[in-house]
């Protein structure tokens, strides 16, 4: 594909999508993904990952990511801008002209009956992308915590994020370590890559230390310190 | 000047809008409202409604909307660049870090660590979105139908066609 058609499938995806974010990344999995498969489900979901756990709007950073792996720095412009630029448009359209209209009662309704439709949608698409990530019984229990967390007001989404990360991080090299391989752990002691990702991993953990989920926490708290 | 400080104020947004963006909200109105005074209350409700009703990222929305109240549209363009600008730091950072790091093993572990995490924020999302979305019994036959739909024809059928379709169908029960 070219940088103008990675533009032009980003852009009319941001042109044509009600319902923010994650309705949008829907879409774009929709596009990129099943009708064209420029991007593998695997790759979709690793991308969303990503996306996720970095600073940033969400749907900001996929298309980043996204246009990256397609064609590089240039594609990953090409997507940022066909993301962006309908919000602009939009904005603009709508500040200019068209105020007047959104107190109408049928674009009310209309409003109302695509946001149910989101709703259906983004089941839709929580259901395809998070049933290989949770597949395995622990992953579930994992994911079930992090939304469980997510879902009270007062937790920040973050924090459940670094905690079931960090937690699965552990209990992931200690299975390798049982498992007779060295790599994990040895590797994971002298990592200060992924800087922001660590340097939260250090603050989950002290709440960790703080008695919460089986005292385990202590070997990652230590690779994070060095 | 005016511009740089728009561009200052979704700087800090941008940055903390981190898992899913529950955060942005808020925080716009933190920025905007409390410590600017960029916008009135009722100002800021109408930004919620109409960042939500127009197409694109809620977050970009509302950033090129308190940006245009400001200050036209050039207010709009240096909000939505602050608002995206750690996006792209991070991301271009991350980018690098996993071309250089992304064979050893620990880091393989950690994505591998974080996306049972990130499923559950994901399902999260969901769910606060559902629950405004679906608030009688109508909405919640659109977005069932909208599931089946999906989940039958294997995803043939165009989402942005059944939220259309999900829209007409509320001007004909809502109206």
């Amino acid at each position: 594909m070219t940088i103008l058609q990675i533009f032009a499938a980003f852009f009319r995806v941001g042109a044509l999508t009600l319902g923010g974010g994650l309705a949008i990344i829907s879409i774009l999995r929709h596009e990129l993904t099943v009708k064209r498969a420029w991007i593998g489900e695997e790759e979709f979901a690793h991308n969303l990952a990503m996306a996720t756990s970095v600073p940033g709007a969400m749907v900001v950073n996929f298309s980043l990511l996204c246009g990256h792996r397609l064609r590089g720095a240039r594609g990953a412009a090409a997507a940022f801008l066909g993301t962006v630029l309908p919000s602009l448009i939009a904005i603009v359209a709508v500040a200019v002209f068209l105020s007047p209209y959104f107190s109408h009662p049928a674009a009310a309704a209309f409003l109302r009956g695509a946001a149910a439709a989101v709703a259906g949608l983004l089941t839709h698409t929580a259901f395809t992308v998070c049933r290989p990530m949770v597949a395995k019984a622990p992953h579930f229990a994992a994911a079930a915590i992090a939304a469980g967390l997510a879902l009270v007001p007062t937790v920040n989404p973050v924090f459940a994020l670094v905690l079931v990360g960090a937690v699965m991080f552990h209990l992931s090299n200690r299975q390798k370590v049982r498992a007779g391989g060295d790599g994990g752990i040895k590797n994971g002691i002298n990592g200060d890559a992924n800087g922001g990702i660590n340097n939260d991993a250090i603050a989950a953990n002290k709440i960790c230390e703080g008695g919460d989920v089986r005292g385990g926490a202590d070997n990652i708290n230590d690779e994070g310190k060095r | 000047m005016i511009l740089l400080l728009l561009l200052k104020s979704f700087l800090i947004i941008g940055a903390g809008a981190l898992g899913g963006g529950y955060a942005i909200i808020p925080m716009i109105e933190h920025e905007a409202v409390a410590v600017h005074g960029w916008l009135t209350d009722t100002e800021f409700a109408e930004l919620i409604a109409i960042a939500q009703m127009v197409p694109g990222a809620i977050g970009v929305n509302a950033a090129a909307y308190t940006g245009f109240k400001v200050a036209g549209f050039a207010g709009s363009a240096a909000a939505i660049a602050g608002f995206t600008l750690p996006s792209i730091i991070f991301c271009f950072t991350l980018i690098r870090l996993l071309a250089k790091f992304g064979s050893v093993s620990w880091v393989e572990t950690l994505k591998k660590s974080i996306q049972p995490a990130v499923a559950g924020l994901i399902i999260a999302a969901v769910l606060t979105y559902g629950k405004t979305a679906v608030a009688d019994v109508w909405a919640g036959i659109l977005a069932v139908s909208t599931f089946a739909i999906l989940f039958v024809s294997k995803e043939k059928a165009h989402p942005v066609l059944l939220i259309l379709c999900g829209g007409i169908a509320g001007m004909l029960i809502y109206r």
